[in-house]
């Protein structure tokens, strides 16, 4: 499977390490009055679609930057991938 | 005091060269590193820090390797026995002593030199998953061979620097070596 990094190009996916589902990146605020539930959510539950899925992928073995990949879970077919700061900052993270 | 004797990361008293075919493959014990992390229109030595993939070089063979996102590794030949951190910070100024980590001690660099492009070729198709054209003059890349992290610098066409870790270099060094017998 070929990943294709924004910077470097298509890179081998044994170059990378998988952590898991994109929405990991909207980390839930620990000050707001429902925090333990949201927490709980956050940590525990996943979508788990058979399909088109956002997922994020380590370049450990390259220029370390986390990206965000967007991959067919049935196919494999990888649709896209941006740099993860990248759609954070589009989110208005600083 | 006590009398310490240094040593090559493969452990021998003096860097070695080996040659095999129309290739050479040299330990280049010489090569001073320190990496850089700031934006990008700082100019140590007068390199230019370069694009994403990609190294510059001046005619001292000085480079600048691009690591990742605002990191870049700065070389020097022949200056791994200075204090190559601190000449990049003298260089720099104060305002970025805390931007510059010293690098020496933790790569070993092997230079593989060949008679023709197409022999540097036949050795990169056989050891990088990568296409040719992505370790052309001018390319740094980091990515792996037989599952170790190395960098590839391409200063010239007939020559190739592989950048790993001090703490495998004997595995590179053995790898690079069946290689090149192939």
């Amino acid at each position: 499977m070929l990943i294709p990094h924004p910077l470097l190009g298509p890179r081998d996916a044994q170059e990378f390490t998988y952590l898991g589902d994109a929405s990991l990146l909207s980390r839930p605020d620990p000050d707001a009055p429902d925090a333990v539930d949201a927490f709980c959510d956050y940590v525990f539950l996943r979508d788990n679609p058979a399909g088109v899925h956002k997922e994020l992928w380590y370049h450990e073995q390259g220029d370390r930057s986390w990206l965000v990949v967007i991959r067919n879970t049935v196919t494999h077919e990888v649709l896209g991938a941006e740099l993860a700061t990248d759609v954070m900052r589009a989110k208005g993270a600083t | 005091m006590t009398d310490l004797i240094p040593i090559t990361a493969l452990g021998t008293a003096a860097a070695e060269t080996t040659r095999i075919g129309q290739y050479e493959l040299h330990e280049n014990t010489g090569l001073a590193l320190a990496s850089l992390s700031c934006a990008d229109d700082v100019k140590p030595f007068g390199l230019a820090l370069p694009e994403p993939g990609k190294m510059t070089q001046d005619p001292q063979r000085r480079s600048a390797i691009w690591m990742g996102q605002g990191l870049w590794l700065i070389a020097a030949q022949d200056q791994a026995d200075s204090d190559f951190a601190h000449s990049l910070g003298e260089e720099l100024g104060p305002t970025f002593a805390a931007k510059i980590t010293e690098q020496t001690d933790a790569w070993v660099a092997f230079d593989i030199k060949a008679t023709s492009e197409g022999d540097i070729q036949a050795v990169l198709e056989r050891l990088v998953n990568l296409p040719f054209s992505a370790t052309g003059p001018g390319c740094a890349v980091r990515t792996l061979v037989h599952h170790l992290s190395v960098f590839i610098l391409r200063p010239n066409r007939q020559e190739i620097t592989f950048l790993g870790l001090r703490s495998y270099a004997e595995s590179l060094h053995h790898v690079l070596e069946a290689s090149l017998r192939k």
